[in-house]
C-alpha cells in the first residue's frame, strides 16, 4: 500500500511539473506565436497581390456560399480596385486538409498562389507543392472557364509533381473550386465593396 | 568511462539506426532529401540530450515500476517546449521542420538511451551520450536521405534553395518513395557488416553482428537483472 502510494506521488510530481512548464511555455509564446501567423498571412497577401499598396487585409468582403463563409481581401493601386484574394481549401490531401491563398489581377486573372497548409504532404514529394517550379503553372490563368485547373491526367493542364498526383490534383482542385465560387459572387463583391462606407470614406471617390 | 568514448560510440560502434537499429520509422519517412534528413536530427539530438541529462539527474528518483511513464512525460514535454518555443521565435525554422518535431515523441532513440543509459549512469556522461546518439542519428539519416535524392531526384538540397541539381539526369522515382527507404538502408546495413567482417578477419576474429541485432543480448529485457 505504501509501495503504490509513493508510486502514485512520484507520476503525480512528474505530471505537475511537466503541466506547470507547458503551462508557462504556453502563455510566453501564445503572443509571439499568433503575431507570427498574423506577419506570415500579410506577407503571403503582399506576394500574391503584387503592385497593390494598400493594406488588403483593412479591406475584406465576407460572403456566404453553400455554407461556407468565405473572405475576399481587396488590393487597390491608388483608389481604383487592383486585386482580390481569397483562401480556398480542399479536403482531398494526401495527408489531410490543404489550404492555399489565391490572388487574383484586376483583369481576370490569377496572379499568385500560395500554399498556407499542407501538414500531411510526404517531405520531398507531396511537400514539393510548396515549391514555386509547381505554383507558377497557375500564374497567368483565366478565373472564368477553369477547365485548365486540373491536373493533365484529369483533362487539365496542370502539370502534376512526379510521384505526388494526389496532392497535385488537391490543389488544382482548391484553386478551381475558389474561383468558382468567385466568379459566381463577383458581382456580389464588386457591389458590396464600393458600398463600403470606410472604403468610400478612406478613396475619397469623386 | 571517459566523455569522449561515451560520445564517439555514438557516431559508429553503436550508430544508432546502423547499428543499434533503433529510429527506424523516422528514418524512412524523413530520409526523402538531405535537407529534411539533417532537420529531423538535428532537432533530435537536441530533445535526446536534454532528456538524457534530466532523466539522469532524476534517476535516483524514479522507482523502476513505473519508470517508462516519467521517461516519455520528460521527452514529451521537451517535445512540446522546443516546438512552442520555435514556433513563437524562430517561426521560419518551425514552418521547416515543423512536421518533424511532433515525430520526435515515439522516436525510440529518445527511450532507448533514457532506459539503457542515462536511468544508470551520471548527467555528464548523459550529456556525450545524447550528443552522440543524436548526432550519430543524424549522420544516418543524412547518409541515407542524400543517397535517396540523390538518385531519386537528381538534386542535393542542403538548405533551403541551396544545392545543387544534375541537369539532365532521369531520376529513379523509386527511392524516394517508401521502398526507396527499405532498400538503400538495407544496402547500408550489409556494407557496414561487411567491413566489420572484414576488419574481423583481418585481426584474427570471428565475426558476430552487434548484439543490438540480436534479441537475446537485449538491454531492455535485462533490466530486472
Amino acid at each position: 500500500m505504501k509501495e503504490t502510494f509513493r508510486l502514485v506521488g512520484v507520476m503525480a510530481a512528474f505530471c505537475a511539473v511537466a503541466g506547470l512548464l507547458l503551462a508557462w511555455a504556453n502563455q510566453v509564446t501564445s503572443d509571439p506565436i499568433e503575431e507570427a501567423a498574423r506577419a506570415e498571412k500579410r506577407q503571403a497577401l503582399r506576394e500574391i497581390l503584387k503592385g497593390c499598396d494598400n493594406d488588403p487585409e483593412a479591406e475584406t468582403v465576407e460572403i456566404e456560399h453553400d455554407g461556407r463563409q468565405w473572405t475576399f481581401f481587396i488590393g487597390r493601386k491608388g483608389d481604383a480596385f487592383a486585386g482580390v484574394a481569397f483562401e480556398s481549401a480542399s479536403e482531398k490531401g494526401y495527408g489531410g486538409p490543404i489550404r492555399i491563398f489565391v490572388g487574383l489581377s484586376a483583369d481576370g486573372k490569377v496572379q499568385g498562389v500560395k500554399v498556407l497548409q499542407a501538414d500531411g504532404e510526404t517531405p520531398g514529394l507531396g511537400a514539393r507543392i510548396k515549391e514555386p517550379s509547381f505554383l507558377d503553372q497557375f500564374i497567368g490563368r483565366p478565373v472564368i472557364n477553369t477547365r485548365w485547373a486540373a491536373v493533365a491526367k484529369d483533362g487539365g493542364e496542370i502539370q502534376a509533381i512526379t510521384g505526388a498526383t494526389i496532392s497535385s490534383r488537391a490543389v488544382a482542385e482548391a484553386i478551381r473550386t475558389g474561383l468558382e465560387v468567385y466568379s459566381e459572387n463577383a458581382a456580389a463583391i464588386r457591389s458590396k465593396m464600393t458600398a463600403r462606407p470606410s472604403a468610400a470614406a478612406k478613396g475619397g471617390t469623386p | 568511462m571517459s566523455f569522449r568514448r561515451e560520445f564517439l560510440k555514438g557516431l559508429w560502434e553503436e550508430i544508432p539506426v546502423f547499428r543499434v537499429v533503433l529510429g527506424l520509422c523516422p528514418t524512412l519517412a524523413v530520409s526523402t532529401s538531405l535537407e529534411n534528413g539533417l532537420g529531423m536530427g538535428l532537432a533530435a539530438t537536441f530533445v535526446l540530450t536534454c532528456s538524457n541529462v534530466v532523466i539522469s539527474l532524476l534517476r535516483k528518483y524514479i522507482p523502476s515500476k513505473v519508470r517508462i511513464p516519467c521517461f516519455i512525460i520528460v521527452a514529451a514535454t521537451f517535445v512540446t517546449l522546443v516546438d512552442l518555443f520555435m514556433n513563437g521565435f524562430a517561426h521560419q525554422l518551425h514552418k521547416n521542420l515543423g512536421i518533424f518535431i511532433p515525430l520526435i515523441v515515439v522516436n525510440c532513440i529518445i527511450l532507448g538511451r533514457a532506459e539503457a543509459f542515462a536511468a544508470r549512469n551520471t548527467a555528464w556522461l548523459s550529456l556525450a551520450d545524447g550528443l552522440g546518439m543524436g548526432l550519430g542519428f543524424t549522420l544516418a539519416l543524412a547518409a541515407v536521405s542524400a543517397i535517396r535524392e540523390t538518385i531519386g531526384n537528381g538534386s542535393l538540397t542542403l538548405w533551403k534553395g541551396f544545392g545543387w541539381h544534375l541537369p539532365g539526369y532521369q531520376p529513379i522515382l523509386l527511392l524516394i518513395l517508401a521502398p526507396g527507404g527499405f532498400i538503400v538502408l538495407g544496402c547500408i546495413l550489409a556494407l557496414m557488416n561487411r567491413m566489420e567482417a572484414r576488419r574481423a578477419a583481418r585481426k584474427g576474429r570471428a565475426y558476430a553482428p552487434p548484439p543490438a541485432m540480436d534479441c537475446r543480448h537485449c538491454i531492455i529485457c535485462k533490466w530486472g537483472e
